[in-house]
Order: structure tokens, then C-alpha cells, then sequence
């Protein structure tokens, strides 16, 4: 039994300490977090009070077991298989960077930089330069030119990728383990000298434009942005990742340069690596390379920003209509919570119960899925319910893909299953929603990259890495009374966000939607 | 690896992770088809995993989503696969639902006139979902493409059949048309049963109680050998013109099977636009001849389909349908001067990358356990993936260059679809590589 099993064990029975263990805290002293190892995390004393983090809106949270889940049973049994996984070892540089890394005997290894940085962090203004910044980054450093980076890359069989969300910015890489230590200084470099050459920027504009062409031609990426733009008007999250076009053509050097001055910063990236690597060889690159960034001595993290500049959600619609496209597309989206909050559990819980559907998966009505055997009889063609989490909100909702009849059939549908979620939930269908929620878990990890992002991910959003066990012990903790809840807290009788798009004729106006949130039973 | 009684073999590998992949491989395709059951194999993949004479379809399915196991099942021109991913706990039921669904389908043993309406009904349901699924793929001209490539270069016969059930076809699908396929086709001594995460005694335990009691058919199937003939196909279409030339390519067991994957990645090519960073392929001859030298095109990339007896090796371009004549003649002289691209510096990066691939693909459970089956079928042993990286190691330029003087001697096949008014006729191709051949 490895001390990450402790660490889970002995949590349960401090309901306070392991909400504290939940939260995104970082110890004030940057030099006491270095060279510890993530094993041992159940021997740091519970954290004092942080200096840099704003905890007002967390601080409020009491108590994990009770209120957001039931206990586990007396005679709860850990899952042997998981008491096996390896442990992911973490290291802090002096400078505030954290590594992080994961045995497994590939012969091959995925290593990334993961940073709390993305879309929202923009300005107004310079809106899409997160976004523009990763496809500039691969155009050459003080070191190298773009030419020579590319060669370099291609010569060893490695590959070289990034991708900006909302909230976050990888860089990584896969290569055969020989070339680690090669790869991982190429990284540095694109981080720390990358050129931005003024001739660069403006070739690479057209490139973007004509990504813009291709993102908007999925319906489904189209109507996500058309989601946030409406749920979160007037914030920061409501700006696409691209952004508009007129930014594309007038950003410049100095706008990304500005970017990457203020939010690149050493204890704002976590560096993970997953292979066939070992952690002390890896830490010592890492201190060669990356230790050498500036540190920045506020340590002012997301959250400040975040506060700063919060999301709020507005209950509200967006329709484009346009006749001329086979499908329907429509999605209907309450509001949640945060990364670190308590009940981020159960919502994985309620939307694994939930589940998409899919008609030409030929399993029709006979699928266990509510939702799918509900929408089985209508026009529509899938749907699937999802669960998107930001620091500070979160979007919970179905999104269903319909012929253009009788969409008030397919809305009352997934109305329906939704808002039932509030009365009855079958113990069989929970049983059910929580294995095949672990299934999924466990199966997306299925190579180093999918791994490596885990790893970046959840150091970046919880500060540590959450050791299966317990997080499968926390989906055990969800039961009917927790789930029906979440389900009241966060849908029933609330304002939902919709956004619609293609031959939306029949789809009732927000009125009726809104008044199917809530039932009138008597 | 072990071999059952009955002859269906049991291949596993535990990489120690907490989800099991398991798959179950029948060594019979679209090409092991005959007139009379035409499109079998296509709809045996949609009829995976509905009723049994055990279990109903619904019944079924809740037990899949009980145990939290996903499944599937593909057809292509060599194998059926059943596949299921699955927590490890899970996999002696999951095992014991592919033997159902494998074994004992509910239109296989129709015993009485309303058990048959029941089936007929259930088999109806799915081809209307077949149906939809022809109709999307008939629209998507590179699967058409592809499909005509392949039956001009095998005389529309074994591997030239179609992949893709036709639509007049589909009509003629029923129980015994099923029935008449599976008793054929699916033995035990051409079964594979490949697992990954999993531990070997167990799985082989497991598959010799639901499949252990099946008997070898005493008529042996013998497989028609796949001969390769060349020829063209032109199909008429809107939208960018797409172009593929293809040779004849190397079997699965072939010496030169190693030299032939090095030389697809050494051709490399994609998309004029395509995501993903450096390391994508962005100095493979295909991009740096094609992609770069003429904005035009808009994609091109090598291909390499390996089958058992046989193999198509080729280019396969699309661009802007104005210059299809220009495109034909710039594709006709990339593929004769493929030994000009065999530069030192750019065979050992494609070394290196075939290598790093490799070993990339092979991280995932799903992909090893797809790899095991596959290897057993079509060769009958399993090669290390250390084993398979020595070899890559081994290759040298002249490996390549007798490869591309191979596949260079065969007739070419010429699969065009878009406008093709005006373009030379097949006789003017082939001569053009004939002419090409000598002065290479």
C-alpha cells in the first residue's frame, strides 16, 4: 500500500481536512514545496494561510461529507487494482515551477508545459492573442530559426503540439525516451526565447483566418462559442478562443509579447512528463533549463485574476436560423460550479447518468440511457449531455442534434430527463452512471499524452494530483439524496442558457423551456 | 499464446493498466464473400451484439451498460472484429457476451414462423441504419475513391469487392444469407481472441468455456488468392478532384514489408492545411515536392494497405478541379522519381519517425490489443515491438530502392474522380511509366 492509499483513507475521516486537501492552495513559501514528492503529500501539515491565493469564495465551502455526499459505508472496500497505480511524483523549482512526473514502460514518453493561462486572461482588445501565441511560438527562437526547430523535431520522430482553451495553454511533446532530455530543451527554448519575428506575426494571420474557416464549419464547435457568448455576456469567458477577426488582422508583436510578460510565469506552469522517464533526472533538467525563468515574486495566480474579472452567467438564448442545413443543432445549459468545488463530483455523477445517445449506434429504445430512450421516438439523431468546468462557474447541459420537425418533442424530452434527475433517480440507473463514469475515467488514459494532460490539468485546477482510489472512493460517496440535490441546486426552476442553430423553426421560444425547469406536481 | 483444443487461439498481454481491451477476430472479410451473400460481412457488423438465443437485444445491452463495458464490431476486406473495453473485473462477462453474440445470434437458429417475423423485424431495424450509413458513405467521394481503386486493381474480384454493402444488395440480406456466411466462415481454427490487461490463464479459461465446445467445420474453406491485375477507375464528381496511383504493394508477410513502411513515411505527405505541430511530416517528400510547390493542391499523402497475400502501395492527391490534367502528369512524374527522395538524411529521419510511431501507437492497450489479433491473423506469430524496431534499424537505402523497383515493375492502377474530360487515357499512363521505369 503505497502512502498515496493513506492519504485517502485517513481523509475520510476529516471531512474539513480533506475539503482543504480539494482546494487549489499553494504554500506560501515556494522553497518548502521543493524536491516534495506527491507520495508524501499526506505528511504536509494542513496548509497556513496562504498569502497569494484569494480563498474568499472557497474559504465559504464547510465540510466535504453530510451536505455534498453520504459517507461511505462502514465496510467500504478499496478497489485492490487501484492501490497499484503509480505515483505521480512532483518537485517544485526554486523559481515556483512544478514537475511532475509518471513511470510507464513505454520506451517512448509525452512531455509538456501545461500553464494557468488561456483565453479569458485576454483584454478585450487583444482578444484571440493566447490563441495566437500558440502558433507563433513554433516560428523560432533566439536559438533557432524556424526551419532549424522544425528539422530538429522531425529528424528525431518527435512530435510538437499545442492547443488553447479557455483557461489553460499546453505546449507538449512525444518522442522516443533517448530524446527527453533534447526535447525538453527545445521546449525551454520556445518558451523562454521564442522571436515573434514582426514578419512572422503577419504571415501567420492568414493561417489563423483559414483555421477560423474550419472551426466554423463544426456545428458543434460553433454553438459552443455561441453558448458562452450568451451565458457569459459581457465577461471574459464569453470571448471565443480564436477571436474576432478583426483582432486576428490587427494583433501585434507587442500585444503577445505583452501576453507572455504577464501571464508565463514560472509558478503558473506545471511541467509534466509521462514515460519512460525517471523523476531526479528530469527534476535536474528541468532546474537547467527552466530555472533560469524569472520568478515572480507576488505569485499572483488565477485567482486573483479571476476575482478580479469573475464570469457571470446569464440566463438567456441566441438563435441562428438557417434553413438551408440539414440538422438542427440545439443545447440547453444551467450553470455549476467551479473546478475545486464539492459538488463537481456528483455532476460527473449526474451527467455519466445522464449520458449521450447516439441513433446510429442501432441500440434505439433499448438503451438503458433515460435520456436516449426518451428522444428514441423523436426526430432527433444524438445527444449528449455534458459537464464543462472553469475556475470559477461551470456549464452543465444536453446538447441534441435533430431533423428540423417536432423540436419541442426532442426539447420536451431532454427537458424531462434533466429536471426528473430533481424527483426520481433509480438506484439501478445510478449503479449504472457510476460505472460506466469509471470506466471512462480509467480508459481516456489510454497513452502517455492523455496522461500527461491529466497530470498537467489537475496540478494546474486542484494543485495535486487526485490518486484514483480516492476519487473513486468520492464517486462512491455520490448517492440518490446527493444527486437529486446537485439536481435541485443547480437546474431546478433556474435560468438555463440555449443557443440554437440551422432549421430551429420548431423549437419553442425561451418561455417555454424556461417554464419546463420546474414541474408543478399535485 | 495458446491454442484451444478446437483450434481458436488465445493471445494476451497484461501492461498492468485497470482496463482491459479484448477482441475477437474472424479471418473472414469482404473478400471471402460470394455473389450470394454479398454485403454479409458490412451487416454481420451491425448485427453485433442484438439478440442472441440467450439474451434478448434489450436485455443485452442493459447488461453491457451494467457492467460499464463499451463494444464494437468492424468489418473490413480480410476480418471481422468484435471488440470491448471493459474494467478488468468486469471481463469474464464481457467475454461471455462477445461468445453470444459471435456464436449464437438469434437469426441463426430460427426454429419456429414467429421467432422469424421477430428476427426478420430486428434485422429490417438495422438495415434502415445501413442504409443510412451506405447513403453518408456514397457521399464522402474519398471512401468511393478508395473503394474504386481497390476493385480496379484487383479485377472487382477478392479484395475488389466492395467493403461497403451496395444498396441493391442490402435488400437481399436475411437471416440465411447470414447464416449461410457465419457457417462457413466462422470457425474456431480461424477465430483469434486477443486481450490486453488481462491476465493469460484466466482469459484462456474464460474463452475455452464459451467457445471451447464449438466444433471445426469438416469442409475446409480454402481463401481465393488475391491477384492483382491493375487498372483504372474514373468516377464523375463535383468539388475538388481527387487522383490515387497505386502499385502493387507488399503482403503482410513479406521481407519487404519493413522497407515499404519506411518508404510510406518517407513519402509522407497531408494537408496543405492540417493541425498539428512540427513532427507532423512537414519535410516528408510529399510535402516538400507537392504541398510546397503547388499552392493548388490541396492534399497528398503516400498510402500503404498491406493484406495477406497482397498489397497496394500509392499517392493519393486532391486539388483544385481546374488542373486535374497538370495534377495527373505532377503525380505521374513525383511517383516515377521516387528514388530521387531517397536522399542519406531523409531515410534515416523516416527511420527514426517509422520507429517513434511505432512505439507511440503501441502505448495504448486498444492498439496493442488490435496488434496482437491482428499479427496472429495474418501471419500466425507475434513480433515484439523491440523486435520490429531492430528491424527498421536494419534497413538500409538499397532495401528502399528494391522496393520502389518492385512496386514500380507492376502495372499501375488509376483511380480518378472529378472532371476527367480531356485527361489521357489508362493505355497513355501506363506507357508513360513504362517509359519512366527504363530511364529510372
Amino acid at each position: 500500500m503505497t502512502s498515496s492509499v493513506k492519504l485517502c483513507g485517513s481523509a475520510f475521516g476529516y471531512s474539513r481536512r480533506l475539503n482543504s486537501l480539494f482546494l487549489n492552495v499553494r504554500s506560501s513559501s515556494a522553497k518548502s514545496f521543493s524536491s516534495q514528492v506527491a507520495e508524501s503529500t499526506s505528511t504536509i501539515p494542513p496548509p497556513v494561510a496562504p498569502t497569494f491565493v484569494s480563498r474568499s469564495p472557497l474559504q465559504r465551502l464547510k465540510g466535504f461529507f453530510g451536505k455534498y455526499a453520504t459517507a461511505l459505508p462502514p465496510n467500504y472496500q478499496f478497489e485492490p487494482e487501484l492501490q497499484k497505480q503509480v505515483p505521480t511524483r512532483v518537485s517544485q523549482l526554486d523559481n515556483g515551477l512544478r514537475v511532475a512526473t509518471e513511470y510507464a514502460p513505454t520506451g517512448t514518453a509525452t512531455l509538456g508545459v501545461w500553464i494557468d493561462a488561456g483565453t479569458r486572461f485576454e483584454p478585450e482588445r487583444v482578444n484571440g492573442a493566447a490563441h495566437f501565441l500558440e502558433h507563433l511560438i513554433f516560428k523560432g527562437t533566439t536559438q533557432r530559426t524556424q526551419h532549424q526547430l522544425e528539422v530538429e523535431v522531425e529528424d528525431i520522430g518527435a512530435h510538437l503540439n499545442a492547443y488553447t482553451s479557455r483557461e489553460q495553454t499546453a505546449y507538449y511533446a512525444r518522442s522516443l525516451k533517448e530524446d527527453v532530455p533534447q526535447v525538453l530543451e527545445l521546449l525551454s527554448d520556445i518558451l523562454k526565447n521564442s522571436r515573434f519575428d514582426a514578419a512572422a506575426v503577419e504571415r501567420e494571420r492568414d493561417v489563423i483566418l483559414r483555421e477560423m474557416e474550419e472551426v466554423n464549419q463544426q456545428a458543434e464547435e460553433v454553438l459552443f462559442d455561441y453558448l458562452h457568448a450568451s451565458a457569459y455576456q459581457d465577461t471574459p469567458l464569453g470571448r471565443t478562443i480564436l477571436g474576432p477577426e478583426e483582432n486576428i488582422r490587427a494583433l501585434t508583436r507587442e500585444d503577445l509579447m505583452e501576453y507572455v510578460k504577464l501571464h508565463y510565469k514560472p509558478h503558473r506552469m506545471v511541467l509534466s512528463v509521462v514515460g519512460d522517464v525517471e523523476h531526479q533526472p528530469i527534476v535536474e533538467l528541468a532546474k537547467k533549463h527552466f530555472g533560469g525563468m524569472e520568478m515572480d515574486p507576488t505569485f499572483s495566480g488565477v485567482n486573483t485574476l479571476v476575482s478580479a474579472s469573475p464570469a457571470y452567467f446569464t440566463g438567456s438564448d441566441v438563435r441562428i436560423r438557417n434553413d438551408d442545413l440539414p440538422m438542427a443543432h440545439f443545447t440547453i445549459a444551467f450553470e455549476t460550479c467551479g473546478w475545486t468545488h464539492p459538488d463537481t463530483v456528483a455532476l460527473m455523477v449526474l451527467q455519466s447518468l445522464l449520458g449521450s445517445w447516439d441513433r446510429s449506434s442501432g441500440l434505439g429504445m433499448n438503451t438503458g440511457i433515460r435520456l436516449g430512450a426518451a428522444v428514441a421516438d423523436t426526430s432527433c439523431q444524438s445527444v449528449m449531455s455534458y459537464n464543462t468546468t472553469y475556475t470559477d462557474t461551470g456549464l452543465f447541459g444536453v446538447y441534441a442534434v435533430a431533423e428540423p420537425v417536432e423540436l419541442d418533442d426532442v426539447g420536451y424530452a431532454v427537458l424531462h430527463e434533466l429536471v426528473r434527475a430533481c424527483f426520481k433517480i433509480e438506484e439501478a440507473d445510478l449503479q449504472r452512471a457510476k460505472v460506466q463514469l469509471k470506466t471512462n475515467l480509467l480508459g481516456q488514459l489510454d497513452n502517455t499524452t492523455a496522461e500527461a494532460e491529466e497530470v498537467g490539468r489537475q496540478l494546474l485546477v486542484y494543485g495535486r494530483r487526485i490518486p484514483l482510489l480516492e476519487m473513486f472512493a468520492r464517486i462512491d460517496a455520490v448517492d440518490i439524496s446527493t444527486l437529486k440535490r446537485v439536481a435541485n441546486r443547480y437546474i431546478y426552476d433556474r435560468d438555463p442558457a440555449v443557443a440554437a442553430m440551422g432549421p430551429i423553426f420548431t423549437l419553442p421560444d425561451y418561455n417555454w423551456i424556461r417554464r419546463r425547469t420546474f414541474w408543478n406536481r399535485y | 499464446m495458446t491454442t484451444l483444443g478446437n483450434g481458436i487461439r488465445v493471445i494476451s498481454q497484461d501492461l498492468d493498466g485497470h482496463v482491459s481491451s479484448l477482441g475477437l477476430y474472424v479471418d473472414a472479410g469482404s473478400r471471402d464473400e460470394t455473389s450470394e451473400v454479398a454485403g454479409a460481412t458490412h451487416f454481420l457488423e451491425h448485427m453485433a451484439f442484438k439478440s442472441t438465443t440467450k439474451r434478448s437485444h434489450f436485455m443485452l445491452t442493459r447488461d453491457l451498460e451494467k457492467l460499464g463495458a463499451t463494444v464494437g464490431a468492424a468489418a473490413s476486406r480480410e476480418s471481422l472484429s468484435y471488440t470491448a473495453e471493459c474494467l478488468r473485473k468486469v471481463v469474464p462477462g464481457v467475454v461471455e457476451a462477445i461468445a453470444e453474440t459471435v456464436l449464437y445470434p438469434r437469426f441463426r437458429f430460427v426454429d419456429s414462423e414467429p421467432m422469424r417475423d421477430l428476427i426478420e423485424a430486428e434485422i429490417q431495424e438495422q438495415k434502415k441504419v445501413v442504409e443510412k450509413e451506405v447513403k453518408d458513405l456514397s457521399a464522402d467521394s474519398q471512401t468511393k475513391l478508395m473503394e474504386s481503386l481497390h476493385a480496379a486493381a484487383y479485377d472487382y474480384r477478392t479484395l475488389g469487392l466492395p467493403l461497403v454493402a451496395e444498396e441493391r444488395k442490402l435488400e437481399m440480406i436475411h437471416s440465411d444469407v447470414l447464416t449461410a456466411f457465419m457457417e462457413m466462415h466462422f470457425t474456431p481454427d480461424r477465430m483469434i481472441f486477443s486481450a490486453t490487461n488481462v491476465d493469460h490463464q484466466e482469459i484462456v479459461q474464460l474463452v475455452d468455456k464459451f467457445f471451447g465446445n464449438i466444433q471445426t467445420s469438416p469442409r475446409r474453406y480454402v481463401r481465393p488468392k488475391a491477384i492483382y491485375t491493375g487498372g483504372e477507375a474514373r468516377l464523375a464528381g463535383d468539388g475538388p478532384v481527387q487522383v490515387a496511383i497505386a502499385f502493387h504493394g507488399v503482403p503482410w508477410k513479406d521481407k519487404d514489408l519493413i522497407p515499404a513502411c519506411i518508404l510510406h513515411t518517407l513519402l509522407g505527405g497531408g494537408g496543405s492545411f492540417s493541425a498539428g505541430g512540427p513532427g507532423k511530416g512537414m519535410y516528408s517528400r510529399l510535402y516538400t515536392s507537392l504541398l510546397v510547390g503547388y499552392p493548388w493542391i490541396i492534399s497528398a499523402t503516400a498510402f500503404n494497405h498491406c493484406y495477406t497475400d497482397s498489397g497496394l502501395f500509392g499517392i493519393h492527391c486532391s486539388a483544385d478541379p481546374e488542373r486535374t490534367e497538370e495534377l495527373l502528369e505532377i503525380l505521374m512524374k513525383e511517383t516515377k522519381s521516387m528514388k530521387q527522395a531517397l536522399n542519406e538524411r531523409a531515410v534515416k529521419r523516416a527511420k527514426k519517425m517509422t520507429k517513434s510511431s511505432l512505439l507511440m501507437n503501441l502505448e495504448s492497450r486498444a492498439v496493442v490489443c488490435e496488434d496482437l489479433g491482428r499479427q496472429i491473423l495474418t501471419s500466425g506469430q507475434y513480433l515484439e515491438p523491440d523486435k520490429l524496431a531492430s528491424m527498421v534499424d536494419k534497413v538500409k537505402t538499397e532495401d528502399l530502392e528494391r522496393v520502389i523497383d518492385r512496386m514500380l515493375s507492376s502495372k499501375p492502377t488509376l483511380a480518378i474522380y472529378g472532371d476527367h474530360h480531356g485527361l489521357p487515357s489508362y493505355t497513355e499512363v501506363t506507357a508513360g511509366f513504362k517509359h519512366g521505369a527504363v530511364a529510372a
